[in-house]
C-alpha cells in the first residue's frame, strides 16, 4: 500500500498539467497523431479493404495490427465488424467467437427452409511436412427444426529422417434443436473430438477420444425493452478415453447471461457451471474411482454514463474449477485452479483530442495439485497483483500530447519447491511514457517520446527454502525526437534520434559483479522520393551504438563493450504497367565491436574483436494478369561475413553465402457458382555454402542445394 | 508560441519530477546495491544468432547465476518490442495433456512463464550442467536475413552425477526464429521445439531423455 500511495506524488504535476493546457483549441485535423504510421497496414488482401483504419483502432482503444488481424481472420469489412460489436454491445475481438457459437443456437433461427453445406479442403505444404485439412459445414432448417454440423479432420505428416511422424486430429459438432416458440427451444448436442499421433520411436504412442452427447434446452427472455437474459441447459453423457485414463460418467452444465441497457447504464453479466460424475480407471487396470470434475465461471462488464464526459467501466471475472484424475496407482489427485479479476476504469472526457482515463485493477491466481499421497510433494502457486494507472491524451492548438502512467504489484507463492518449502517473488513495476507530437506548417511534423520503467524483484523463502534467485532491479529510459519533412507530393523525409539507458542491478553484494549499464545510442535518416510516376525509391539509413559498462572495475576492465552498426536498406518500386510491379531492395550492414583496453597511463581505448558484415539484393516481380491469379518471382541472395580477433588481428571467420529463387502463382478464383480456390503455392530452390576459417585458411563446407514446395491451397465448395 | 514556452517547460518539469531527475520523488529511482562485486560474470553476445546461442549456452551451464546472461538473448516486449513464445510439439502436449494433474495456463509460452522456468530447471539436478548446439541433421540450411533469421539446431543437457557420468535430461531440436531488434541483438523470438524420434520421441524410454517443451510444460512452477 505504501508504494501505491507514491502515485499521489504524480499526481499533482499531472492533473495540474491537464489544466494548465487550455489553450484556444481551435479544430484542425489532427492527421499528425497518424503522420508515422505503419502504412503497409493499410494494404489490401484478400478484398479486404483497411480504410481508416488508424483512426478506427484509435477510437476502439485497439492496436490497428490487431483490429487487422481480427478483420482478415472472420472476413468481416472494418465497418461490418464495428457495426456488429456496436449492435451485440461488445468489444471488436469478442464478435467473431460469439458469431461462431450462435450458429448452433436454434433461437436465432428466422423461420422459413433452408439446406447449405459447404466443403471446405485445404492443403498445406513445407519443407518437412504437410497437412490436409478436410472440413464440412452442414446447416438445415426446416421450419422450427435447425440440424447444424461442423465437421474437421486434419491430417498431419512429419518427416524427420528416416522417420514419418503422422498425426490426426478430428472434431465433430453436432447440435439440432427444434424452436418451440420465440424464446425456447429443446435438441440434442453431439461433441466428438479425437486425436491420434503415429510416431515410429516412441515408446507409446499418444491418442484421445472425447465424446460427449448431451440434451439441450435454450431459452430467451425479454421482460422490457431495456433487460434481456438467456439460460441454457445441457445434460447428458461423457467418454474420454486416453494413454492415462478412462472416464466415463455423467455431465452438464448451465450457462446464461442478463443484460440491462438503461440510458445511463449498461450492464452484462454471464455465467457457467459445469461438472461431471464419472467412473475413471487406468487402462489396463480394474480399479474404478468415482471423480467428480466441476468448473464455474462468472464474469460481467458494467459501463455507467457511457457517452457522457465522465464515464466509468468494470469489468470483473471469477474463475475455479476442480478436475479429479488417477495416478499410476489408483490414486486420485485432484488439481484446483482459480483466477479472478476485476478491473475498473474511470474517463473524463472532453473529446476524441481531450480526455484523461483512471484505471485500477486487482487479480488472484492459483493452482493447487495434490498428489493423493502423503509422502509425494503436490505443486502449488498463488500470485496476487493489483495496479493502477492513467493515461491521457490532450491537443492544445498544434499540440497533442498523449501520456501513460502505471503502476504494478504482483506477489507470486511458490511453496512447494522442495521437501523443505518453497519462496515467493514480490515484483513493483511502475512504468511512464508520453508523447508529443506537433506540426509546423502543413509541411514539417515533430515527435518526441520518452519513456521509463523500473521493476523491482525481491524474493522471501517460505519455510526452511534456501536456493533464492536473486533479487534485482531493471531499469530503462529512453527518449526519441522525430521530425518528418514533406515539402511535396513525391518526396518527403524524416530524421531521428533515439537514446536509450538501461540498468541491470543485482542487489546482494555477492551477485553484483554483473552489474551494468547498457547506453544506446542511435540516429536514423530515410527518405521516399518518387522518381517517375511509376517508380518510387526509398532509403533508409541507421547508425548505432551500444555501449556496455560493467559497475564493477574488475570486471569493466575486461568486459566494457562498444557495439557499432551501420545499416542501409535501399529499395525501388516500379509499377511498369497495372498489372506489372517489379520490387528490388538492397540491405547492407556492418557491425563492428570491441572492448576497452586500459592503458597503464589511465586512458582507455578501444580495440576492435569482432566484425560482421551482411549484405542481401531482393527482387519480387509479380505479374498479375487478372484479380484471380497472380505470378511471382523472387530471387534473393545474401552474404554474411564474420571477423574475429587472433592475436590483436582481425581475420575472417565464417563467410555464408545464399541463393534463393522463389517461384509460384497466388489464386484468388471463383469456381464457378458454387466453388472458390484461395492460396498460393510456391517452389523454393535454396543453395547455400559456408567458408570456415582458421588461422586465416578457408575451408569450404560442401554445397547445400535444396528445393521444395511451400505454401497452401484452400479449396471451398458450397451445395 | 511563446506563450506557450511555460506550458512546455511545467511539462518538462513534470516529466523530471516523474523520472526522479529533478526533486526527490524515488518512485523511479533503481536501488543501490550493496557493496561486495561478488558473483559470476557471464560472458554475454547477441550480435548474431550464433552468438545468442552460444551465450543461451552459457546462461544455462553457470545455472542460478546465468538467468539474465539467458533471458537476454530471449525476446522480451519491453527490450525488443516483441514477445517470446515456445511452441510445443503436439505429441508433447498430448502426452502433457494426458497426465494426471495437467495444468493449463502455460498457453501462449511467453518471456515470463521462460523466466519462471529457467529458475526452476537450474534446480532440477544438483549437478553442473552442460548445455550444447548441434546441426539438425534433418534441416542442414539455415535461413539467415539482415533483420531475421531461422536456425535449426539440435540441443542437448547433460548434468553430472556424482559417480562423474553426464546424465541427459533434456535433448531434442528447436526451430530457431530470429530478430534482430533496434539494437542490433539478435533474439530469439519463436522457439519451435521437436521431439528426438532417436532418443523415443515425446515418450522416451529413458524417461529423462525428453525435449525441453516437456520440461517446460513440467516444471513451470
Amino acid at each position: 500500500m505504501t508504494r501505491i500511495r507514491r502515485f499521489s506524488v504524480l499526481l499533482p504535476p499531472f492533473l495540474l498539467l491537464l489544466s494548465s493546457l487550455s489553450g484556444s483549441g481551435r479544430a484542425q485535423s489532427n492527421s499528425a497523431r497518424y503522420a508515422f504510421a505503419d502504412t503497409t497496414l493499410l494494404r489490401d488482401t484478400l478484398g479486404l479493404s483497411f480504410t481508416r483504419l488508424f483512426p478506427l483502432a484509435d477510437s476502439l482503444r485497439i492496436e490497428p495490427d490487431s483490429l487487422r488481424a481480427i478483420s482478415i481472420r472472420y472476413r468481416y469489412p472494418l465497418a461490418r465488424l464495428v457495426h456488429l460489436a456496436d449492435s451485440l454491445a461488445m468489444p471488436v475481438d469478442s464478435v467473431g467467437p460469439y458469431m461462431d457459437r450462435e450458429r448452433f443456437n436454434a433461437l436465432n433461427m428466422t423461420g422459413g427452409s433452408s439446406n447449405t453445406f459447404r466443403y471446405t479442403s485445404s492443403y498445406l505444404i513445407a519443407q518437412s511436412s504437410s497437412t490436409w485439412i478436410n472440413g464440412a459445414d452442414w446447416n438445415l432448417t426446416r421450419g422450427p427444426f435447425l440440424l447444424h454440423n461442423i465437421t474437421s479432420i486434419d491430417l498431419d505428416r512429419f518427416h524427420s529422417g528416416p522417420y514419418l511422424s503422422l498425426r490426426q486430429t478430428r472434431s465433430s459438432i453436432t447440435e439440432a434443436g427444434w424452436k418451440l416458440n420465440r424464446d425456447v427451444s429443446v435438441g440434442g448436442r453431439a461433441d466428438l473430438e479425437g486425436f491420434d499421433n503415429q510416431d515410429p520411436t516412441s515408446v507409446q504412442n499418444e491418442a484421445e477420444t472425447k465424446n460427449i452427447f448431451e440434451l439441450t434446452t435454450r431459452t430467451r427472455q425479454h421482460p422490457n425493452r431495456a433487460l434481456s437474459s438467456e439460460l441454457n441447459l445441457f445434460g447428458g453423457v461423457l467418454d474420454l478415453t486416453n494413454t492415462r485414463q478412462i472416464k466415463r460418467g455423467l455431465s452438464g452444465r448451465v450457462n446464461g447471461r442478463i443484460r440491462t441497457q438503461g440510458s445511463w447504464i449498461t450492464q452484462e453479466t454471464g455465467g457457467e457451471l459445469s461438472g461431471n460424475l464419472a467412473h475413471t480407471r487406468v487402462p489396463g487396470t480394474e480399479f474404478l474411482s468415482d471423480t467428480h470434475d466441476q468448473a464455474s465461471d462468472l464474469h460481467g462488464t458494467v459501463g455507467v454514463l457511457p457517452n457522457s464526459p465522465v464515464s466509468f467501466n468494470l469489468n470483473f471475472g471469477l474463475k475455479n474449477s476442480q478436475v479429479q484424475t488417477p495416478g499410476d496407482s489408483g490414486v486420485i489427485q485432484l488439481v484446483r485452479s482459480g483466477n479472478n479479476t476485476i478491473d475498473a476504469a474511470m474517463r473524463l472526457r472532453q473529446d476524441n483530442d481531450r480526455y484523461v482515463s483512471f484505471t485500477g485493477r486487482l487479480g488472484t491466481t492459483r493452482q493447487r495439485q495434490n498428489t493423493g499421497i502423503a509422502t509425494q510433494l503436490g505443486s502449488e502457486s498463488t500470485r496476487r497483483d493489483k495496479g493502477t494507472g492513467a493515461e491521457g491524451r490532450y491537443r492544445w492548438g498544434n499540440w497533442s500530447l498523449d501520456g501513460h502512467f502505471t503502476l504494478g504489484g504482483a506477489i507470486t507463492e511458490f511453496p512447494h519447491r522442495d521437501a523443505n518449502g518453497g519462496y515467493g517473488e514480490s515484483l513493483f513495476a511502475r512504468s511512464v511514457d508520453g508523447t508529443l507530437t506537433r506540426p509546423f506548417g502543413e509541411r514539417i511534423v515533430f515527435k518526441a517520446n520518452g519513456d521509463v520503467t523500473l521493476s523491482s524483484y525481491r524474493y522471501y523463502p517460505i519455510g526452511g527454502y534456501k536456493t533464492l534467485p536473486v533479487n534485482n532491479d531493471q531499469y530503462r529510459q529512453s527518449y526519441r525526437l522525430e521530425t518528418l519533412y514533406n515539402p511535396s507530393a513525391t518526396f518527403n523525409t524524416a530524421v531521428a534520434l533515439e537514446v536509450i539507458r538501461q540498468l541491470a542491478i543485482n542487489i546482494p553484494g555477492a551477485s553484483t559483479a554483473g552489474n551494468n549499464e547498457d547506453r544506446t545510442y542511435r540516429a536514423e535518416w530515410r527518405w521516399t522520393y518518387r522518381l517517375l510516376p511509376m517508380l518510387t525509391a526509398t532509403q533508409r539509413n541507421l547508425i548505432t551504438s551500444d555501449y556496455l559498462i560493467y559497475s564493477t572495475s574488475s570486471v569493466a576492465g575486461t568486459s566494457d563493450r562498444l557495439s557499432l552498426d551501420y545499416t542501409a536498406v535501399t529499395s525501388l518500386n516500379a509499377v511498369l504497367t497495372p498489372r506489372l510491379t517489379i520490387d528490388l531492395i538492397h540491405n547492407s550492414r556492418v557491425q563492428p565491436s570491441g572492448t576497452y583496453l586500459y592503458q597503464n597511463d589511465g586512458l582507455e581505448a578501444f580495440a576492435k574483436t569482432d566484425e560482421g558484415k551482411s549484405y542481401s539484393l531482393g527482387a519480387r516481380v509479380a505479374y498479375t494478369p487478372s484479380p484471380t491469379f497472380s505470378l511471382s518471382f523472387e530471387p534473393n541472395y545474401l552474404s554474411v561475413q564474420r571477423a574475429g580477433a587472433a592475436s590483436g588481428v582481425i581475420q575472417p571467420q565464417r563467410l555464408s553465402k545464399s541463393l534463393n529463387l522463389a517461384g509460384g502463382v497466388s489464386l484468388n478464383l471463383p469456381l464457378g457458382r458454387r466453388g472458390h480456390l484461395t492460396g498460393d503455392i510456391h517452389r523454393i530452390f535454396r543453395d547455400d555454402r559456408t567458408i570456415n576459417y582458421s588461422n586465416g585458411l578457408g575451408t569450404p563446407t560442401p554445397l547445400s542445394s535444396t528445393d521444395f514446395w511451400s505454401g497452401g491451397l484452400q479449396l471451398s465448395w458450397d451445395m | 508560441m511563446r506563450r506557450r514556452l511555460p506550458y512546455l517547460g511545467l511539462l518538462l518539469l513534470a516529466w523530471l519530477a516523474a523520472t526522479g531527475e529533478v526533486g526527490v520523488c524515488p518512485l523511479f529511482q533503481p536501488a543501490t546495491p550493496e557493496q561486495g562485486g561478488g558473483g559470476v560474470i557471464i560472458p554475454t553476445n547477441y550480435l548474431d544468432p550464433d552468438s545468442t546461442l552460444a551465450t543461451l549456452a552459457r546462461g544455462m551451464n553457470a545455472k542460478a547465476n546465468g538467468r539474465d546472461a539467458y533471458m537476454g538473448g530471449i525476446a522480451d516486449t519491453t527490450r525488443d518490442g516483441r514477445s517470446f513464445r515456445a511452441n510445443f510439439d503436439p505429441s508433447v502436449v498430448a502426452r502433457y495433456n494426458a497426465q494426471p494433474g495437467a495444468v493449463g495456463g502455460w498457453d501462449p509460452w511467453g518471456t515470463d512463464l521462460e523466466r519462471q522456468w529457467f529458475f526452476n530447471f537450474v534446480q532440477y539436478k544438483s549437478g553442473a550442467y552442460t548445455m550444447t548446439w548441434g546441426p539438425d541433421t534433418f534441416h542442414p540450411a539455415d535461413d539467415r536475413g539482415v533483420d531475421v533469421a531461422l536456425l535449426h539446431r539440435s540441443y542437448k543437457i547433460t548434468s553430472l552425477q556424482s559417480d562423474g557420468s553426464n546424465l541427459i535430461i533434456a535433448v531434442g531440436y528447436a526451430d530457431l526464429f530470429f530478430l534482430r531488434n533496434a539494437s542490433g541483438r539478435w533474439v530469439i523470438l519463436r522457439w519451435d521445439d521437436r521431439a528426438d524420434d532417436a532418443y523415443g520421441g515425446a515418450n522416451p524410454p529413458n524417461a529423462e531423455q525428453v525435449p525441453l517443451g516437456w520440461r517446460r510444460l513440467t516444471q513451470r512452477g
